[in-house]
């Protein structure tokens, strides 16, 4: 006989966050219509519920912390509950946003009977943050409208889930609000009620999506469910056979690990773009590198390198006993052949280059030049990551100074003025802080940007190279 | 030369060799005056010695022809700039943000390893190097990977603050009231020069007011 | 020297401009410019604001009326050196802004081409092909007149532009003059200029950046810095031409129009005529002499002050109104005169009122006549398109009403400038609580969860002050016309209304007072429609033809002045709100002057928590009645020397405190806009000051202000009150003898007053009126009367979703017999959803039985084939497809049916939800509304009912009113502030409320003070639930 069950998790991205963060806070999560779609226990015991306008929920409980709505992260937490429970029971489908169908019937002979699986997936379930519900019927359909009902129901005997079947109020259906709508105003609103009537006055009524419904609430019409395969990743440990306290004589084993990303990659024909690398210490904290190629790469040599010039820069402080290599997401590979470390070839990347120079510079020794729609010359110029394509929203001023002095500094000398002012009002409206810009060549022949402020004083900020 | 070849020479993506021992490829100025003086303007590639102060105008000079060196589409980079440079500035002279590199290493090590890397790499058209002190023999490496990567490296430096080195171009400049005193002390293929004027007027009227402007508050004294 | 600034813009220029025309005008006269140039975008809506400031401060700086205009790359000023040019400026704005949606305008090339008067002040841009082209055109065209204007803003590269600006200059020969392109009054309001412009972009301030003004010098700054940036020839020039700037505001002349008089006559004496005319309809029996005195003194004021033709334009109103058997009723300060009543512009009979012209209308104040006319309000468009089709569109235009910011606008808009989240704000403005002036909103911010010492908070308050009050836009004034002689666009610019084919005149009904131009007020009134509505029913059903004059001429009736006493007022005109019932019993009207007094001193809101208002105290002789003078005795005598009209303010400032008739008539405005701009602080001084100098103790002087403050925003004209109170009394007297009639009316005027239609029937109910359900083959569009008037059948109207003209198909086609089934009423082609909502109305039981049963059988796809119309369907197969309803159906039950009736009507006639809730024992020691009575003064009581009010009224600080009402009546509830927040989630969601609290009593009226709220709602889904599971 078939047995399907469903779990349903009412606050995943709620529950996502970290116990610390939440204790005692109440939490909700509002999508774009500014609803409740979820909440933690904290918020309902203030009143708050599901489906509550924003400013209602905020009238109850002043303390009420919001979340918008986020679709991936709530998909991504889905999966990864299914990807969990896949070490577990063969078939899982995806039911977004929020429950998981499983079919049980090939499962149990496996667990020895539905009591062995209930122990293992209750023990599964237990390490995980979220709040959870669960219903088994014969059919997909079945089980989730009692699972959305919060009955907790596993059980292999029929009588019971019907009974409770019959009882369920339409609106735990797959039911669109329309039908349910003129179901109600015919004074249906029980599915047992529902079920009581014939399907050839209904089909007369109501569309296919009814009778549809029905047919696979009853079993009775095939319900093809999507079940997951495990999906891509990497993640790797590797525990030293012996204690290494060069960075030097890590290069062997972290290249063993870097083969083995590379034959994933090749398979899978992608590259990757960053990777996590953790060294755990003896009797010291684990130390965690993240390594990034903005090209994206394969090849286990290329990463090696990379790594090295990271790794060089860090002294080890305690001896290493384990690696362990984590990539999370893959990208496509693109046509491209270039090699990092040909450049008598000529042929680098500007990437490349970025990234060999970040790699060994630091990412904060690298920069790119971005012009900032702001009059203040402190924010007009602002250093982002190189060679992002920016799209200036604003004309640049031509009367600029080549370079600003991080400080502007008193100005010491006599200067002759060539032009000015220009008269800029520094954030917050402070008009006693305005500043009059002059341009002015002191006797060394050098053109200085200059302002004078409400008090009279003078600073350079700027040198006309 | 097919018209592949050749339009990669344009696009400065090959190079030739040593043939052109004797000269440098030129690449104009951006002023004609200048042009004259160096037979054409500032080399294509390798090295470019200028001597100076900073704030005179030594990066305004060079403005026009970093601008035609980007044209490639290759990087601009920016070695231990003296300052924040300001990206206003920069876009209004026509200098493309987004292929702007800037480097500030912590040593003066790190910035000669940066300069060359960058210049090996062939994909940057300018590398402009800001008072770092340097050695006969690593300014033949750097010379080489710049030939390699068919860039230029533009060495600013304070007058006279070392020997001569092997560069395609020295300059020296000065301040002046109209614009920069410029001095040829070595250019390959040719001969130094006598000083001669600059005018730079025309080009920044703000900077090099006219005679007859309006009346502007004159002096002041620190 | 001499400096006049010429390109100045006001908050006129919406959302640019960050200072009003008041403040521009005030400044610029206190830094000694000699002349000023409003020159807002395509407007002169500012103008007369700053011409108002310039006289009534009597400031020493020159006025020019002036715009800004934009086309394409162009960029330009016109002034006007005198009328001609005015007129001409006015024509190019209305051109402009008729071109274009509301709010915007279109200038062409041609607009500029035909200007003969202006002078024009060109603001290059910069871009040279577009200058060049602008250079030569204009010189071509205006050489004589034209400027180009040269600004010092301190900008970036501003030297190259100017340099840039000379050579224009000196290439097309043009003069060249100073100017400042002013935005703000002083440099202080640069952060109001960034928030407007980031409001106006729709981003947050943070993000504008390079959009923002770099800093403050487009304000007006001080000639000495002013002198080092421009050259004295550049400064000098800006005298030049405001030296030919001779026009002033006060050159306009308002001609009425003249058709009103009759060939032959002059308008005095046609007036006179009419008037002799009206007296004698009005007093067949010969106008007594008193009256005719009382005639003979204003028609003597109306000529001495030439407002004939204003009182011949109101006539030919009301009379087109009369033609067309539209009901109407004048109020206002001229209209309850014995002329308007001879007119028939009112039906205040003059020897009951006894209230003196004179106070209407005053020789020393200057203020013209102000007449509001009353119609149906489902017929005052005939009336509008009347004045237009009369006047015509060029010379009829209604006046503006200036949008301004209020304090929740406000907030909303700088909060989003200054980047705080919607969703933050949205609850800032949802839970400042507005009416409470011991708590400060600044105090409140930090309550609700802002950082009040961040700096952003800080702004946010400053903002918000700067703001509230700044215009947002022009709006159309409800009902006021102005009518000229000639075309209106000479006078002030026209522009188009956010109304299809209205078109609005661009200054406010404040403007058009100081230049005393007249306009004519077309206002609508629900209850007029219901009173018309009433008199024809009663005309069908009794053969009564009434009127409200006619009401009038009976006489105060006793019985009727008995059930107002009793605050039996639901569905009265102004006397059947919550606060007018409370307060009823107290003062007990007994005559037509009572209800005037009535009306005027409870406005609507506030019962002020324990304090009784010292009329009521004087009344029911608990205080004495004195009056420090004689002087105030004649102002205060007939309210028992308590001020309660406006009027009696506006005399009690000129008699005891000495102010001219000019700032009596300026406190009169400072009233009206209290609350906007806090105006009334600067009378403080000199009224207190004045009365004491006049010997009145500081006391009574201080108590006068604080009344008149507490007037600011609830104070009332007598004379608008006067009218109000007939309407009040007509309604009363119908309520009383016609209950049934009366309530249909007001079904059938909805929506309008202050009562669901579930609420007025309720009441009729009460008085014995019994209501008939919907049918299909009974009810009518309207609600109706059947049973001898002594039933109110309901209307299809009541029905929701059912479509009008699905309704007149239904009826059309109604048998004479009525329906049979629904087959027969599906062939009169009715829409899918007006079946349905027939079916959910119930209005199908007659046909097929309940709800369920006549859903099922519409939803049948296979007998919605349309049959052939002309042969009838056997009889057997009809009552067989009647009875193929299944028997599985269950029927709804009595809490289904109740919870239909009120989803698809608003109403249920089966039994009240309340009743339902007793029956099942879900209301322990609730007392029912009709026992409440026999609850002692003081005592605990507990409530439960349909929350069918939740009010948060006027002054009355932190107080709720709620109405609970359950199936014997509604109780009145008030929940205080505390109370309220402590138990928020019952407050705000309930729909069923249980209140256990302490009962008060006050004569007649009853409250109840919440204690405890408990949330109810669940019970019905309960009380649901268990009836389906016993059935």
């Amino acid at each position: 006989m078939a047995l399907y069950l469903y779990l349903h998790f009412p606050s995943l991205q709620c529950d996502s966050l970290a116990d610390a963060e939440t204790a005692g806070l109440p939490v909700a999560v509002v999508d774009a219509q500014h609803r409740i779609v979820q909440l933690n226990t904290a918020a309902a015991q203030q009143g708050v519920k599901l489906d509550m306008g924003l400013a209602s929920a905020a009238a109850l409980c002043h303390k009420l912390h919001l979340l918008p709505y986020q679709q991936h992260q709530q998909q991504a937490v889905l999966m990864s509950i299914a990807q969990q429970l896949y070490q577990l029971s063969a078939d899982i489908a995806l039911d977004e946003p929020d429950g998981l169908y499983l079919r049980l019937c090939n499962m149990l002979q496996l667990y020895q009977g539905l009591a062995g699986y209930r122990a293992a997936l209750m023990a599964a379930l237990a390490l995980l943050p979220y709040q959870y519900y669960y219903a088994s019927a014969a059919t997909p359909l079945a089980a989730k409208c009692l699972a959305l009902q919060r009955l907790n129901l596993l059980t292999e005997d029929c009588t019971g889930t019907d009974a409770a079947l019959k009882r369920s109020p339409l609106s735990f259906t797959e039911l669109e609000p329309d039908i349910q709508q003129q179901l109600q105003r015919l004074g249906i609103d029980s599915l047992g009620r529902l079920l009581a009537l014939s399907t050839a006055e209904l089909a007369r009524r109501f569309d296919n999506r009814l009778v549809s419904y029905l047919g696979r609430l009853r079993g009775e019409f095939f319900h093809a469910l999507d079940y997951i395969r495990p999906g891509p990743g990497f993640s790797r440990y590797l525990e030293l056979l012996y204690d290494i306290s060069d960075m030097a004589v890590l290069s062997a084993p972290l290249s063993k690990l870097l083969q083995q990303l590379q034959q994933q990659l090749e398979r899978s024909n992608t590259l990757c773009h960053q990777l996590t690398l953790r060294l755990y210490c003896r009797d010291s904290e684990t130390k965690s590198y993240s390594v990034g190629s903005a090209q994206g790469e394969y090849r286990a040599a290329n990463w090696l390198k990379l790594c090295q010039l990271q790794l060089e820069s860090h002294r080890l402080t305690a001896p290493v006993y384990g690696l362990q290599l984590e990539v999370t997401q893959f990208a496509p590979q693109q046509a491209q052949s270039d090699d990092l470390f040909q450049p008598q070839q000529g042929n680098v990347s500007a990437l490349q280059l970025v990234s060999l120079l970040q790699a060994r510079l630091g990412r904060n020794a690298v920069s790119g030049l971005s012009l900032q729609n702001q009059h203040l010359p402190e924010q007009a110029s602002s250093r982002p990551l190189p060679l992002l394509q920016t799209r200036s929203l604003t004309g640049a001023l031509l009367q600029r100074p080549a370079f600003i002095l991080p400080q502007p500094r008193p100005l010491q000398e006599a200067v002759e003025i060539s032009s000015g002012p220009e008269r800029l009002c520094p954030d917050g409206w402070q008009l006693a802080a305005q500043r009059d810009y002059f341009i002015g060549r002191n006797s060394k022949g050098q053109w200085l940007w200059l302002y004078r402020t409400a008090q009279q004083q003078w600073f350079v900020h700027g040198l006309f190279s | 030369m097919s018209a592949l070849l050749q339009q990669l020479a344009r696009r400065q993506l090959v190079w030739h060799g040593n043939s052109q021992q004797a000269a440098y490829q030129a690449v104009s100025s951006g002023y004609p005056q200048l042009d004259q003086q160096l037979a054409g303007g500032f080399p294509s590639t390798g090295l470019i010695d200028i001597q100076t102060d900073t704030g005179i105008g030594e990066l305004r000079l060079l403005l026009p022809y970093l601008q035609q060196q980007q044209r490639s589409g290759r990087l601009l980079v920016f070695i231990s700039p003296p300052a924040q440079p300001c990206a206003d500035m920069l876009a209004a002279a026509g200098i493309v943000l987004s292929q702007l590199v800037i480097i500030t290493p912590e040593t003066a090590k790190e910035a000669l390893w940066a300069a060359e890397q960058c210049l090996q790499s062939g994909c940057a058209a300018a590398v402009l190097l800001w008072q770092v002190p340097l050695k006969l023999a690593l300014a033949r490496r750097l010379q080489l990977a710049a030939e390699q990567g068919a860039a230029t490296l533009v060495l600013l430096r304070r007058p006279a603050a070392g020997l001569s080195l092997p560069v395609n171009l020295s300059l020296e400049l000065k301040p002046h009231r109209q614009g920069l005193q410029l001095s040829v002390h070595k250019r390959k293929g040719g001969w130094p020069a006598a000083a001669f004027l600059l005018d730079m007027q025309q080009y920044w009227p703000a900077l090099y007011p006219a005679a007859d402007s309006p009346a502007l508050p004159q002096r002041k004294a620190g | 020297m001499s400096y006049a600034e010429l390109f100045c813009q006001s908050h006129f220029s919406f959302l640019h401009g960050a200072s009003s025309p008041q403040e521009l005008v005030q400044q610029a006269a206190e830094l000694g410019y000699s002349a000023l140039a409003l020159t807002d975008e395509c407007s002169v809506a500012g103008i007369v604001r700053a011409y108002r400031q310039i006289n009534e401060q009597a400031l020493n700086i020159k006025l020019i009326v002036g715009s800004y205009f934009k086309l394409d790359k162009l960029e330009l000023v016109l002034l006007c050196p005198d009328k001609a040019a005015y007129a001409e400026l006015c024509r190019v704005i209305s051109n402009a802004r008729r071109r274009s949606t509301k709010g915007e305008y279109c200038l062409t090339e041609w607009d500029l081409m035909s200007l003969q008067h202006c002078l024009l002040l060109w603001l290059p841009t910069g871009d040279n092909d577009s200058d060049t082209h602008w250079a030569n055109w204009l010189q071509k065209y205006h050489s004589e007149r034209l400027w180009l204007a040269l600004r010092r803003e301190l900008s970036h590269n501003e030297a190259a532009f100017n340099h840039y600006c000379r050579q224009l200059v000196q290439q097309y020969q043009l003069k060249a003059v100073a100017c400042g392109a002013v935005l703000m009054h002083s440099p202080q309001r640069l952060a109001l200029q960034h928030c407007i412009t980031a409001i106006k972009a729709g981003k947050p301030i943070a993000e504008l950046g390079r959009q923002l003004l770099s800093n403050a010098e487009r304000a007006l700054r001080p000639l000495a810095k002013l002198e080092k940036l421009f050259s004295a020839e550049l400064l000098q020039q800006s005298g030049v031409i405001a030296a030919r700037c001779t026009f002033s505001l006060q050159e306009l002349k308002y001609q009425y129009p003249s058709e009103l008089v009759p060939e032959g006559e002059t308008a005095a004496g046609y007036l006179a005529r009419l008037v002799v005319a009206g007296s004698a309809l009005r007093f067949p029996g010969g106008v007594p002499d008193r009256v005719q005195a009382i005639i003979d003194k204003e028609m003597a004021l109306i000529t001495e002050l030439n407002y004939e033709y204003f009182f011949l334009t109101i006539y030919d109103v009301v009379q087109f109104a009369k033609s067309r058997g539209i009901l109407y009723q004048g109020r206002g300060s001229a209209a309850n005169s014995v002329v308007c009543y001879c007119l028939e512009i009112t039906a205040v009979d003059p020897e009951k009122i006894q209230v003196l012209f004179e106070r209407f209308l005053s020789r020393e104040r200057k203020e013209p006549p102000d007449i509001d006319v009353d119609f149906e309000h489902e017929r005052r468009e005939e009336v509008i398109q009347y004045l237009y089709q009369k006047y015509g569109r060029e010379r009829a235009a209604l006046a503006a009403t200036v949008i301004s910011y209020r304090f929740k606008s406000a907030l909303r808009d700088v909060g989003k400038a200054l980047g705080l989240p919607i969703s933050q704000l949205d609850f800032l403005v949802k839970n400042i609580q507005r009416r409470d002036p011991a708590l400060s909103w600044q105090q409140q911010l930090s309550a609700l969860g802002l950082n009040s010492n961040s700096q952003t908070t800080q702004q946010l308050i400053t903002l918000v002050e700067q703001l509230r009050g700044a215009p947002r836009h022009l709006s159309q004034h409800v009902g006021g016309f102005v009518i000229s002689q000639g075309p209106l666009y000479e006078l002030v610019p026209v522009e188009n209304a956010a109304m299809a084919d209205r078109t609005v005149i661009q200054w406010d009904k404040d403007d058009l007072e100081t230049l005393e131009l007249l306009k004519v007020d077309v206002l609508a009134l629900g209850m007029l429609t219901a009173i018309r509505k009433c008199f024809t029913l009663l005309k069908q059903h009794e053969q009564q033809d009434l009127s409200i004059a006619g009401i009038s001429a009976l006489g105060d009736d006793a019985a009727v002045y008995q059930m107002i006493q009793k605050a039996d007022t639901v569905g009265l005109f102004q006397i059947e709100s919550r606060a007018q019932m409370s307060m009823l019993p107290r003062l007990k009207p007994a005559c037509y002057y009572d209800l005037v007094v009535q009306i005027a001193i409870v406005r609507p809101g506030p019962i002020q928590g324990d304090m009784v208002h010292p009329y009521l105290k004087r009344r029911d002789g608990k205080e004495a009645v004195d009056y420090p003078s004689e002087a105030v005795k004649t102002v205060l005598q007939r309210t028992l020397g308590v001020p309660i009209f406006q009027e009696q303010v506006i005399a009690l400032a000129m008699v005891a405190a000495g102010f001219s008739g000019g700032e009596a008539d300026q406190l009169r405005r400072a009233m009206a806009s209290w609350k906007k701009t806090g105006e009334l602080l600067q009378f403080k001084h000199k009224l207190i000051d004045g009365m004491q100098s006049r010997g009145y103790a500081l006391e009574f002087a201080e108590r006068i202000y604080q009344q008149i403050c507490g007037f600011g925003e609830y104070g009332f004209p007598e004379s608008h009150s006067a009218s109000f109170a007939v309407l009040a009394y007509v309604s009363a007297w119908l309520k009383y003898y016609y209950p049934a009639a009366f309530c249909t009316a007001l079904l059938n005027s909805y929506p309008m007053g202050f009562y669901s239609p579930a609420q007025l029937l309720q009441d009729a109910r009460r008085h014995g009126v019994s209501v008939l359900p919907l049918c299909v083959n009974q009810s009518q569009w309207d609600h109706s009367l059947q049973q001898q008037g002594k039933a109110i059948r309901l209307g299809l109207r009541q029905i929701k979703g059912l479509s009008s003209a699905g309704a007149e198909l239904l009826l059309k086609l109604r048998p004479a017999g009525g329906y049979r089934d629904i087959q027969q009423l599906r062939q009169t082609g009715l829409s899918r959803s007006d079946l349905q909502a027939l079916a959910s109305a119930n209005a199908l039981s007659s046909i097929s039985g309940d709800r369920y049963n006549s859903r099922w059988q519409l939803l049948d796809t296979q007998h919605s084939l349309p049959l052939f119309a002309t042969e009838p369907e056997p009889l057997s197969k009809v009552a067989q497809v009647a009875q193929t309803a299944p028997a599985y159906l269950t029927p709804p039950g009595k809490v289904e049916e109740m919870l239909e009736d009120y989803a698809a009507t608003g109403l249920t006639l089966s039994t009240h939800p309340l009743a339902l809730l007793r029956q099942a024992g879900k209301l322990p020691r609730s007392v029912p509304v009709e026992e409440l009575h026999r609850v002692r003064h003081n005592s605990p009581v507990r409530v439960s009912g349909l929350v069918t009010l939740r009010q948060r009224p006027g002054t009355a600080a932190g107080v709720t009113f709620m109405s609970l009402e359950d199936e014997t009546g509604t109780a009145n509830v008030l929940v205080w502030l505390a109370t309220a927040q402590a138990q928020q989630k019952s407050f705000l969601t309930a729909t069923i409320l249980q209140v256990d609290g302490i009962l008060q009593r006050e004569g007649e009226v009853t409250h109840i003070i919440a204690g405890k709220l408990v949330d109810l709602s669940a019970l019905l889904a309960e009380l649901r639930l268990s009836s389906r599971d016993f059935h």
